[in-house]
């Protein structure tokens, strides 16, 4: 690919990747969401972060990894019980990272 | 105009998961040097594409050799879930001016939605654009600082680190930020068994898949078991 390429690339995926940002903040209004939709919007969060989180820390190489070797499930695991009891970003993120360490460099 | 006390609130909300952010930011800045783009080009795509995901797809792809079509189509897919955050967020943003939509659109990442839309929820009366506006660009500009100092570091920082686990450890430390009750994990668990089942199909459709089913599970369940009348409406 050469730079030109690369530049037009780039450009497209900035173009296509706002305009899925905008689409409907910029739409909302200009017709009627069913209130079913408006209602499910509460779970938008948890749903994509929880599809984003998962295969992260259970997919390696393409493949499930549930056991207790795989630093990034049990770091992940440790992980989501302090944001769930504690609801603080920071010490998630530290202790996360921290337990995540000690398992590759034990 | 921007309301400075909202807009601390929005900063302070989003300045632990710089933590993560940083790490993130500065692998895509690495990975961009070591893929021989120019200084230029990576900034173009940090700030154009402004997707850490799709950018780190995007380089590997160019690695690769891989076909234009091809990258241009996997970076989509991957940022196709924007559409489902432009779709929920959108209600909190009707009354503002068509270019305060269009640059909190263009700003607007996982981290900076997920924590705006909830603290908007628990928060009917918070001044929306002053609050979003500096979640938003507190995690733009710290982005495009360390995306140029990984840059500039190249090879230096170890991959054994494992520094991509940092983002995935900032959804997880957001994930039960207004958490709606059992609907609400329901819904994280069926969506995190559907993403990995589905992390085989091709290009990461899968992440799609796996948010709206897991958007159905938790108001499917809502509905027919712990639904109390029309208490959340969220309007």
């Amino acid at each position: 690919m050469n730079k030109l390429e690369l530049i037009i690339t780039i450009l497209l995926i900035s173009l296509g990747t706002f305009a899925f940002r905008f689409s409907f903040i910029y739409l909302y209004g200009k017709f009627n969401l069913p209130k079913w939709l408006r209602r499910s919007m509460h779970f938008v969060p948890p749903a994509v972060l929880s599809a984003l989180i998962f295969p992260a820390i259970i997919i390696k190489e393409n493949l499930i990894w549930i056991s207790p070797q795989n630093p990034r499930l049990i770091a992940g695991i440790i992980a989501m019980l302090i944001a769930w009891r504690t609801k603080s970003s920071i010490l998630t993120i530290i202790v996360g990272l921290g337990v995540f360490w000690l398992m590759i460099f034990l | 105009m921007i309301n400075k006390e909202s807009a601390i609130k929005g900063a302070k909300a989003v300045a632990p998961l710089m933590l993560g952010i940083v790490p993130f930011g500065l692998i895509s800045g690495i990975t961009a040097a070591n893929s021989g783009l120019s200084m230029g080009m990576a900034l173009l795509m940090s700030v154009g594409i402004y997707a850490g995901a799709s950018q780190l797809a995007v380089l590997q792809l160019v690695n690769d050799n891989a076909n234009m079509l091809v990258i241009i189509y996997t970076a989509l897919i991957i940022n196709l879930r924007m559409m489902i955050y432009s779709l929920s967020i959108a209600p909190y943003l009707q009354n503002l001016q068509t270019r305060w939509k269009a640059v909190l659109a263009y700003s607007m990442t996982d981290q900076s939605y997920a924590i705006s839309l909830v603290h908007f929820l628990n928060n009917p009366k918070e001044d929306v654009k002053s609050f979003f506006f500096s979640a938003s660009i507190s995690i733009w500009l710290i982005w495009q600082v360390v995306t140029i100092i990984g840059y500039m570091m190249g090879s230096i920082v170890p991959m054994e680190l494992g520094l991509d686990f940092a983002i995935p450890l900032t959804f997880i430390s957001i994930l039960f930020k207004g958490l709606v009750g059992w609907p609400g994990l329901i819904t994280i668990l069926v969506s995190a068994i559907v993403s990995v089942l589905a992390s085989q199909l091709p290009m990461n459709i899968g992440l799609v898949i796996a948010a709206i089913v897991g958007i159905g599970a938790g108001s499917i369940s809502q509905k027919l078991f712990f639904d109390g009348g029309e208490e959340i409406e969220n309007e």
